[in-house]
């Protein structure tokens, strides 16, 4: 089990996974060339959430495909500090689809 | 120096500590206030002065650019300060808010220590030369195609707006006391503007300053109200919209699966 955590610290955002840093280009700077972000939809939550499946599932394209309904289940929805779970991220890509919020 | 009572939680105050370490350094909060407001009121009266024999309808420039003023704000605001951008200024204004102003004050600790925390909430004083700058176009374009007065009223209104900015933001950020309490608009915008710096909700709630009415507007507020609910809601918690805190937090707490589509069925 795995355990993904990020915070906003005065230097920038970090992102690990376990004790190691989570780089915001794994898998390549698809989405966003900014790095990370979370707590809404857009490019740095959308790097985020691939970075998080692609090191999760270990298939890149099927964490491409992903991403949109793991943004809005889970990474739209992270705290200024936040951890997640392997099986947080399982519980999120199992659940029915999500009807989308307006903020 | 740091507040006595607080509910603050270590990680603020460990935050509050180290910035005023690393962004040390000489400043005077009073300073500050005082080159803002000498600065924007010597420009009001320049602007004012130029003005001649003002007809009825060009003091309509004064409303349309304090509306033109909001919703630049409010913009600025959701996609430049709460938005990592490329751009090395754009980027400053984001690492100055999101990763700075916005873990130095929490929900849980909103006020100051003391003048020289100050600086976490004022714009640097070279922002009034900014703003004027960038006001120049449009009004000169103003002043070109409608009118002389309508040119000089629209820069005073962008620079009255942002002063009013300045001091409702000022007004957010101190201890709560009777006249804050009881003053429509501030009370409101007190409110309004902690509920924006719980940390939950920060990225995309409340992102309207000076006034919450474009979150009402384009459906940004945590109210569940109408223009005046949210011209003069004060401090009324009792129309918040239920379920917005629900978040991943560091502390275990999970949003529940799926609420809609549960409600729904
Ligand atoms: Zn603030
Ligand atoms: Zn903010």
């Amino acid at each position: 089990m795995k355990i993904y955590s990020g915070d906003r610290t005065i230097d920038g955002v970090i992102v690990f996974v376990n004790q190691a840093h989570l780089l915001p280009d794994t898998g390549g700077a698809i989405f966003s060339d900014t790095g990370f972000e979370w707590g809404y939809d857009g490019p740095g939550p959308r790097q985020l959430a691939y970075a998080i499946l692609i090191d999760h599932l270990g298939d890149a394209s099927r964490a491409k495909a992903l991403v949109p309904r793991f943004v809005e289940g889970c990474v739209a929805r992270l705290d200024n500090e936040w951890s997640i779970s392997s099986a947080d991220i399982e519980a999120v890509l199992n659940s029915p689809e999500r009807t989308g919020q307006r903020a | 120096m740091e507040l006595v009572n607080t509910i603050m939680g270590q990680r603020q105050r460990k935050y509050r500590e180290m910035y005023r370490e690393r962004v040390s350094g000489w400043y005077n909060g009073w300073l500050h206030v005082m080159i803002i407001y000498l600065a924007g009121s010597s420009a009001l009266y320049i602007y004012g002065a130029n003005t001649v024999n003002v007809q009825w309808w060009e003091w309509l420039a004064l409303p349309f650019g304090f509306i033109s003023y909001q919703a630049s704000e409010y913009i600025l605001h959701m996609y430049v300060m709460h938005r990592p951008r490329k751009n090395v200024v754009l980027r400053a204004l984001y690492i100055r808010h999101t990763l700075m102003h916005h873990q130095f004050f929490t929900k849980e600790e909103m006020r100051f220590a003391d003048h020289k925390d100050w600086r976490v909430t004022f714009f640097p004083p070279f922002t009034m030369l900014g703003l004027t700058l960038l006001s120049i176009i449009p009004s000169l374009a103003a002043g070109i195609v409608i009118s002389e007065n309508v040119g000089w009223l629209l820069m005073a209104a962008l620079t009255a707006s942002y002063m009013f900015y300045e001091l409702i933001h000022f007004c957010c950020h101190i201890d709560d006391n009777w006249l804050v309490r009881n003053m429509p608009l501030i009370n409101t915008a007190r409110r309004h503007h902690t509920a924006h710096h719980d940390h939950a909700l920060m990225m995309r709630v409340n992102m309207g300053i000076g006034t919450a009415l474009p979150d009402w507007l384009m459906g940004t507020s945590d109210l569940d109200r109408g223009f005046w609910g949210h011209l003069f809601n004060g401090y009324d918690e009792s129309h918040v919209r239920p379920g917005l805190q629900k978040s991943f937090n560091a502390a275990g707490t999970r949003p529940v699966p799926n609420r809609q589509a549960a409600e729904r069925n």
